[in-house]
Parts: structure tokens; C-alpha cells; sequence
């Protein structure tokens, strides 16, 4: 393997957060994009008017397209909501979109307040992914849907990661499936994307990212997109909340 | 699909060697395997011609290549 340039020095920060991602992708900062926003808004048959969440929103890329696109009643909630930076620079922030400055471990909203929680690449990087759907659980109404996406373990090759990772949570989707019922939820359905993170760990490369930086969060030591080598994969899933 | 910046030189000052035109920043598909990407490169404005330089080629590009192999 060959890398391009020296790693940067701030090879620690999350994938998201480095300047390149502005070039690779500005306004989802996770494979598949707002592509497979609407893959899971096709699936869970998003209606105008559902109250939808965007937990971990980022921007609020999603959460716009589900008000422009669907009608959907779309909020955001991020810890860092309007205070997120790419290198030196804030990013840009989607307007139009209610959003909250808040933990997604300890969502200020009242139970059964949502159709549908959008989980886009961040259930991973949450302290506790159970717990975090057991709350979850709580914010939907009865019947609501879970739309997930992040990384797996595919199982073809084994792993020593550290927590911290977005593979650090050493999630198959056997485990991933479990934890779902475990915390309430009837999985729908399952969808590997993995050509997803190919494609955008190459636009990263082409947006100036080196490819050893790339390398280094496929040993987990920093953030989110393994190289597509390591046997990581990425999933689309849907659960329906269950009682 | 946003176009990407891919080159960090000025190579405005190119001429296709058949149009004897200056090459001007032009966005271009690049497709690899199943992927695709728009990306900003140097262009002939009469015949098309794309200019990928050297170090392109050699380094993002073979990266990519690389990285979308499963190598």
C-alpha cells in the first residue's frame, strides 16, 4: 500500500471533522449519503406529517431532505448542533431545521414523541449502543420505526479493536439484530451498503485524505472509515418498535 | 454529486497541443468499478480533452484504484 502524503497531524480527529470531508462529502458526513436516507424513508414509508428524528444529525442535511422531499415534520439533535468545525472552518449549517443542542444519551423529549428516529453512523460512537436503543424505544410511538446505518464486522477476518472506534463496538450483525430485541425492537429488514464506505473512503483520498490516515482508523486508532480491506462493512437497517 | 478539487497546481497555463487552446478547469466523470466521481481537472474548452498530470495518476487516482480493489 502506498500513502500520498505524511498523515496529518491531527489524525486523531473523527473522519468527519477533517477538512477533506468538506471536498468528499459536505453535507453528509457518512457513506451512502442522503442515498441512503431516502433508501430508509423509501422503506419505512414516511408520510407528511410524521415527527422524525435525526438523533446524531450532524448538519441537518437529512433532516432537511425528510421536510423537503417527504413532508415530514424532521428535527435534528446533535451534542455539537451549530458548533461543528472541519479543520478551521465552521460548517455550514442546513436552515429551515429545528435543532437541538443535546446528548443523545439524555434526549430532552417527552416518551412516544416520534414516528420514526433516523440513526445515521452514530449509534457506533455512542457510550452505550444498548442503552442508546432502549431510549430510543422510549421517544417512539407505538409502532415507530428505528432506521439505523453504520459499521459492522462482515465476520470474513478477525479483529483487535480498541473501544473509541467506530468498529471498536465490534458489532456483527447477529449482535447488532440481538441488541435490537433485547432493547424492544422487531427487526424489518437488514441491507449491507458496504460499497458505500468504498466510495467514500476514495473520495476522501481524492479530496486530499491520505490513504494511511484511512488505514489508521481501519486499526481503529482513529475515527470512522475503515479501509474497505479490513472486512468492515456498512448496514441500512429497520426496526419497528415492538408493544 | 458535489465536484471534488483533486489538484492542488495551476496548470492554466496548458495548451492542447491539437487546438493550441488554454486548458481551463472543467468537471469531469471519473468512473472506477461501480464508483463514480465528478471531479474538477484541467480541459481543452474545443475538444475535451482532459489533462490527468503525472502525480495524479501515481498517487490519488492509484490510491483509489487501491483502495476500491479491496487490495
Amino acid at each position: 500500500m502506498t500513502c500520498t502524503g505524511t498523515a496529518p497531524a491531527a489524525a486523531c480527529e473523527p473522519l468527519w471533522a477533517r477538512p477533506a470531508m468538506r471536498g468528499a462529502s459536505p453535507d453528509a458526513w457518512r457513506p451512502g449519503g442522503l442515498e441512503l436516507t431516502d433508501r430508509a424513508a423509501a422503506l419505512a414509508g414516511v408520510k407528511p406529517g410524521w415527527r422524525v428524528l435525526d438523533a446524531g444529525c450532524g448538519t441537518g442535511a437529512s433532516a432537511l431532505h425528510l421536510r423537503r422531499r417527504y413532508g415530514a415534520l424532521a428535527a435534528g439533535m446533535d451534542m455539537l448542533a451549530g458548533r461543528h468545525r472541519q479543520g478551521d472552518v465552521p460548517c455550514r449549517v442546513a436552515t429551515g431545521v429545528p435543532m437541538v443542542r443535546a446528548d443523545a444519551m439524555q434526549p430532552p423529549f417527552i416518551p412516544e414523541s416520534f414516528h420514526m428516529i433516523l440513526c445515521e453512523c452514530v449509534l457506533s460512537l455512542l457510550p452505550d449502543p444498548a442503552r442508546a436503543l432502549h431510549i430510543f424505544r422510549n421517544l417512539l410511538r407505538s409502532g415507530g420505526t428505528l432506521a439505523v446505518t453504520d459499521l459492522y464486522l462482515t465476520g470474513q477476518k478477525k479483529h483487535t479493536l480498541p473501544a473509541g472506534s467506530c468498529l471498536g463496538w465490534q458489532a456483527t450483525r447477529s449482535g447488532i439484530l440481538t441488541m435490537l430485541r433485547q432493547a424492544g425492537f422487531l427487526p424489518l429488514c437488514f441491507e449491507d451498503h458496504t460499497p458505500m464506505l468504498g466510495t467514500l473512503a476514495a473520495r476522501l483520498v481524492l479530496a486530499g485524505e491520505p490513504l494511511c490516515s484511512l488505514s489508521a482508523a481501519a486499526a481503529g486508532r482513529s475515527a470512522n472509515i475503515p479501509h474497505t480491506g479490513t472486512g468492515a462493512g456498512y448496514f441500512l437497517l429497520l426496526a419497528r418498535r415492538s408493544g | 454529486m458535489s465536484t471534488m478539487k483533486v489538484l492542488d497546481k495551476d496548470y492554466s497555463h496548458w495548451v492542447c497541443a491539437r487546438c493550441g487552446q488554454p486548458l481551463q478547469p472543467a468537471t469531469v466523470e471519473l468512473e472506477y468499478l461501480d464508483s463514480l466521481f465528478n471531479v474538477e481537472l484541467p480541459a481543452c474548452a474545443a475538444c475535451g480533452l482532459v489533462l490527468i498530470p503525472e502525480d495524479l495518476a501515481t498517487g490519488k487516482m492509484a490510491d483509489v484504484e487501491s483502495l476500491l480493489e479491496d487490495k
